[in-house]
């Protein structure tokens, strides 16, 4: 994009970015977190005998972070996968409608799951719910992820739905040609030119 | 409202929104949602959807979706999955469909470490699917082949679904686990075939096949500038051959547990990036590092998310009971055993589009394996169709789990991947007759095993 | 609440309950639980039924708990470990060395479930009206080599079960494997575990008879109870006439028949163990208590504060109660079917 004056979309779509990056950065250290918490225990049972306790509850609890933190990430970069049969076919206009319609219709889905997960992590609070294994694991912690993930999902959709109702393209779906390029060519190099796509962009992670 | 009709709206509502461009998961949360809403009340949806988002996320065995999607991304961005296939490429200059064979052959391999579909196709269509369509394939057959050999890990062992289907079945597990190899390979050996047959087809009609295929060979004869000794990356396969002896080597000697191989595989395809990058100094290593990192979490929780939805679907379909009116309206037909049996497996396909498959096993055993053992049927046998067909459930439209993983992890249209499954379906199914006309093929190895 | 209430044709209402459960079909819990569900059927002339899920189809084995006190079932079963916050009252029965069998602790939970007031109370709280919590037999344990004194436990890697087995299982030498009932066999068979901990009952239906040739009583006794329970709601609202026959038919099930069907599947399990293995060995009593009394924790005394947190108030009474109805009950019944198993075999 050339330099313009920065309307209401783009400080939009910067903000919900600068909301959702720190959260995926957190969803990618959870997966090291799991990588690392799964291979000590491995070791230690293999070494010393025996598992080290609480670390099979923290690689779930790791996994729960991984996924809800990371939702509005995959939704700021256009990740969350859906079937483009009909839509393709429109024209952009319409096509962008139907998206703010949807992105509406999914906004009202998270406000449901929003509250129904919520009242599941007072609840797991209040009684101090946990998990017995090798050790004692509180189970509320894992259940307030799932509320934040969802209500940062949920800013990601409202932005989605009036991004698409100003007739704007969705949060990463400029993105979308590049990553598509990155994925023909896998290799960083992009020295091996063979299918006509591949121009060897480097898209920055 | 009656269950009937609520099914129907359902579908309605699914199909509508699919078509519509809804993200899949939501597609499947709303349409699930509003049909347990029609059957009960929103107290019963919002209990489905908290138990949805904690049980699906917080299940141990289920890490091994991330792990094995993190050994993945480490892989390719260490270039093994590049220098693989460009071994692979070489090694089969005269056979087109290289790449696919060596694609299946991967995901066979991986399902002989992993139980899960889902992760086997997560990790091979990161790995293969760029590098079959550098190779000319299009998106749909290389997506396709992909979901498709993915299905591979719940039947080769180890598998916790044979396991799972003998103790719900009551039949011996050690024969049920026998009893996966034989049709698990006959599979592979089948998507390669037809790979194969394909591709040779597909380069005599198309010049631009041939001129592609030379380009391949300029590329290598290019890269033999720079490889040492006979000019191709060896150290590709060798450090892939190192990641899965790590893998395979762990599992069968006890040290760890199919769904750990997966972390500790992760680790060692992270020590192969640091080696391929080590030169290139520690900003490097970091740079590639950081970016693997967030390109797993963001496919973790895309597949996460669909799975969620799936099972929130999944509720639905249980609570109108819907496996249950079709096998009791089957069974009441008036036709031969034979065909009620033929009758109640292929209703499990249109049931693994919407039941995540673990509950489908649960639901559809009971219901069908006394039907089955009344006429005769071998238990073992059934198994097997059983677990075939709630697989090839996993890559059919309108849900199939396995499709939506590829195309989002590879950024391939859904709809793309969906058309190149029919063939393969096609090829399952007279596989699947096969089995029915001769189970032998299927009871000859278990047999052996008392 | 119950889903399915439609006016009968005699005017009467008729009651559809939801049932989830956790029982695969033939398994001990579905057997037990039917003796319930058809004696109610019956005893109501058909105006109640059940609708009875696939196994882990509605709601998880470890959500069902939570699916009967919010609604989305009525009734439940399943196993007390999955949500052992809930259940201090029954989770007493997995302190080792303390329960001798499944008849004496269920009669125990049974009747201290409305005799002891804060157990009452908890019980009421929770939304959950217990029906029954039977434990699913005594612990034995399976292993490739002799495992008869404590000694032979030393350095072993053990797959056990229940919530405090892992002092037994640190104060034996031994080392824990965390496997879930289904994944053991594959465990076992790659020698990821030795050795593992199951009732009778497991032995037979996670086929781990097949794969481990030695099995052993070592006296702990039972280790977990599956509860059974109705939403409170929903059976507070029952029409009169329907809860006492629902009160009938659970007294009746608790006093008699749970336990008639418990032994009766049990000592076919042990004919099928028996088969495959030879025999059931078990411990002396010596070597029970050396094993006992190397456990350095005062279990009892956690039992107590985790119960107390909980919620469950004076759980200490809790606890004097249920040891003195378990010496009552103890006294004048039959040998739990795995200790007649052990002499059998
Ligand atoms: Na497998
Ligand atoms: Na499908």
């Amino acid at each position: 994009m050339v330099a313009k004056p920065k309307t209401f979309e783009d400080i939009l779509r910067t903000s919900v970015e600068k909301m959702a990056v720190p959260l995926g950065a957190l969803s990618s250290l959870s997966t090291i977190v799991m990588m690392v918490a799964i291979s000590i225990d491995v070791v230690a049972r293999n070494t010393a005998g025996e598992p080290i306790p609480g670390l099979l509850e923290l690689s779930e609890m790791a996994l729960v972070a991984t996924v809800f933190l990371g939702i509005a990430y995959a939704g700021t970069t256009n990740a969350h996968v859906s079937v483009d049969l009909l839509t393709s076919k429109l024209p952009t206009k319409s096509r962008r409608m139907i998206a703010g319609l949807m992105w509406l219709l999914g906004s009202g889905m998270i406000v449901w799951f929003i509250m129904s997960t919520f009242d599941r992590a007072i609840q797991s609070t209040e009684m101090s719910e946990v998990t017995l294994g090798l050790v004692v694991w509180p189970i509320w912690p894992a259940r307030w992820l799932i509320v934040i993930g969802y209500v940062a999902f949920l800013i990601v959709a409202l932005a989605n739905a009036y991004l698409s109702f100003r007739n704007e393209p969705l949060l990463g779906e400029d993105e979308d040609a590049l990553a598509n390029d990155e994925a023909q060519d896998s290799s960083s190099t992009g020295q091996h030119v063979i299918a006509p796509e591949v121009d060897g962009t480097e898209k920055k992670s | 409202m009656s269950s009937g009709l609520a099914v129907l709206l359902v579908a309605g509502v699914l199909i509508a929104l699919l078509l519509l461009k809804m993200p899949v998961w939501l597609a499947l949360a709303i349409s699930g949602g509003i049909g347990l809403w029609v059957l009960r009340d929103e107290a019963f949806v919002g209990s489905t959807l908290a138990t949805a988002s904690y049980e699906e996320t917080s299940t141990f065995s289920l890490t091994i979706i991330p792990m094995f999607i993190l050994l993945g991304v480490f892989a390719v961005r260490a270039k093994v999955a590049e220098q693989v296939f460009t071994i692979a490429r070489r090694a089969f200059t005269k056979i087109p469909g290289g790449i696919g064979i060596a694609t299946v052959a991967a995901c066979a391999g991986f399902a002989a470490v992993s139980g899960s579909s889902i992760g086997t196709a997560a990790t091979m269509s990161r790995l293969s699917v760029g590098e079959m369509r550098k190779a000319g394939y299009p998106a749909s057959m290389a997506g396709a082949l992909v979901a498709v050999a993915g299905t591979l890990g719940a039947m080769i062992p180890p598998s916790l679904f044979l396991v799972l289907y003998a103790i719900l079945a009551n039949v011996s597990i050690a024969q049920m686990l026998a009893a996966g190899i034989v049709p698990g390979t006959l599979s592979a050996v089948i998507y390669a075939t037809y790979i194969l047959i394909r591709t040779r087809k597909y380069s005599k009609v198309s010049s631009n096949g041939s001129a592609l295929a030379q380009e391949i060979d300029v590329e290598i004869e290019k890269s033999q500038g720079r490889q040492q000794a006979t000019g191709l990356p060896y150290r590709g396969l060798f450090r892939l051959g190192i990641i899965f002896a790590i893998i395979m080597g762990g599992i069968y000697s006890g040290l760890f547990t199919p769904t750990e191989s997966a972390a500790i595989g992760a680790l060692a395809a992270l020590v192969i990036l640091v080696l391929e990058f080590k030169t290139n100094g520690v900003r490097e290593i970091a740079r590639q590092f950081v970016g693997a990192l967030t390109e797993t979490a963001k496919t973790s929780t895309m597949v996460f998310a669909v799975i969620v939805g799936s099972s929130i679907l999944s509720t639905f379909f249980v609570v109108a009971r819907v496996p249950q009116t079709i096998s009791n309206s089957v069974t009441s037909l008036d036709i031969p055993d034979w065909a009620i049996m033929a009758l109640l497996l292929v209703f499990l396909i249109p049931l693994g589009m919407a039941l995540e498959s673990i509950s489908i096993l649960v639901i559809t055993v009971p219901l069908i394996y006394p039907v089955a053992m009344d006429m005769g049927f071998d238990g073992i046998w059934l198994g097997v169709m059983i677990i075939k067909l709630i697989e090839i459930g996993m890559v059919t439209p309108p849900v199939g789990i396995n499709v939506f993983v590829v195309a989002g992890t590879a950024r391939l249209p859904s709809i793309e991947v969906f058309k190149g499954v029919w063939p393969f379906v096609v090829l399952e199914i007279l596989l699947l007759v096969g089995f029915f006309i001769f189970p032998d093929v299927v009871l000859w190895l278990p047999s052996l095993v008392q | 609440g119950c889903s399915g209430d439609t006016e009968g044709s005699d005017g009467t209402e008729n009651i559809e309950l939801n049932v989830a459960s956790w029982a695969t079909p033939d398994s001990l819990s579905e057997e037990m639980a039917e003796w319930w569900y058809t004696e109610i059927e019956e005893r109501t002339d058909g105006r109640v039924t059940f609708n009875i899920d696939a196994a882990d189809s509605l709601c998880s084995a470890s959500e069902i708990p939570e699916c009967v006190r919010d609604g989305r079932a009525d009734v439940g079963q399943t196993l007390t470990d999955y949500s052992t916050q809930l259940f201090p009252m029954a989770s007493i029965s997995s302190i080792p060395f303390l329960s001798p069998g499944s008849e004496p602790v269920a009669k125990a939970i049974h009747d201290l479930s409305t005799e002891h007031e804060g157990a009452a109370a908890l019980w009421e709280e929770n939304n959950l009206h217990p029906i029954a919590h039977v434990p699913p037999g005594r612990l034995l344990l399976g292993g490739d080599t002799e495992l008869s004194s404590v000694d032979h436990l030393d350095g072993l890697r053990l797959r056990m079960a229940g919530q405090y087995a892992q002092e037994a299982v640190d104060a034996a030498g031994a080392n824990s494997v965390v496997l879930t009932a289904p994944e053991t066999y594959e465990g076992i068979e790659r020698g990821l575990a030795d050795a593992a901990g199951f009732p009778l009952d497991g032995t037979v239906a996670y086929q781990l008879k097949d794969i481990l040739p030695e099995w052993t009583d070592p006296g702990i006794g039972t280790y977990t109870t599956i509860g059974m329970w109705m939403n409170s709601d929903v059976y507070s609202e029952l029409p009169d006439d329907i809860r006492s026959v629902v009160d009938e038919v659970t007294e009746e099930y608790n006093s008699e028949h749970a336990h008639r069907i418990f032994n009766e599947i049990t000592t076919m399990q042990c004919d099928l163990l028996l088969d495959t293995i030879g025999e059931l060995n078990q411990w002396e009593d010596d070597e029970s208590q050396r094993w006992e009394d190397s456990i350095e924790a005062d279990l009892e005394e956690r039992w107590v504060e985790g119960a107390e947190s909980d919620g469950l108030t004076d759980a200490a009474g809790y606890l004097e109660a249920y040891k003195s109805k378990l010496d009552e009950y103890s006294g004048d019944m039959e040998a739990d079917p795995s200790l007649a198993c052990a002499e059998r075999g």
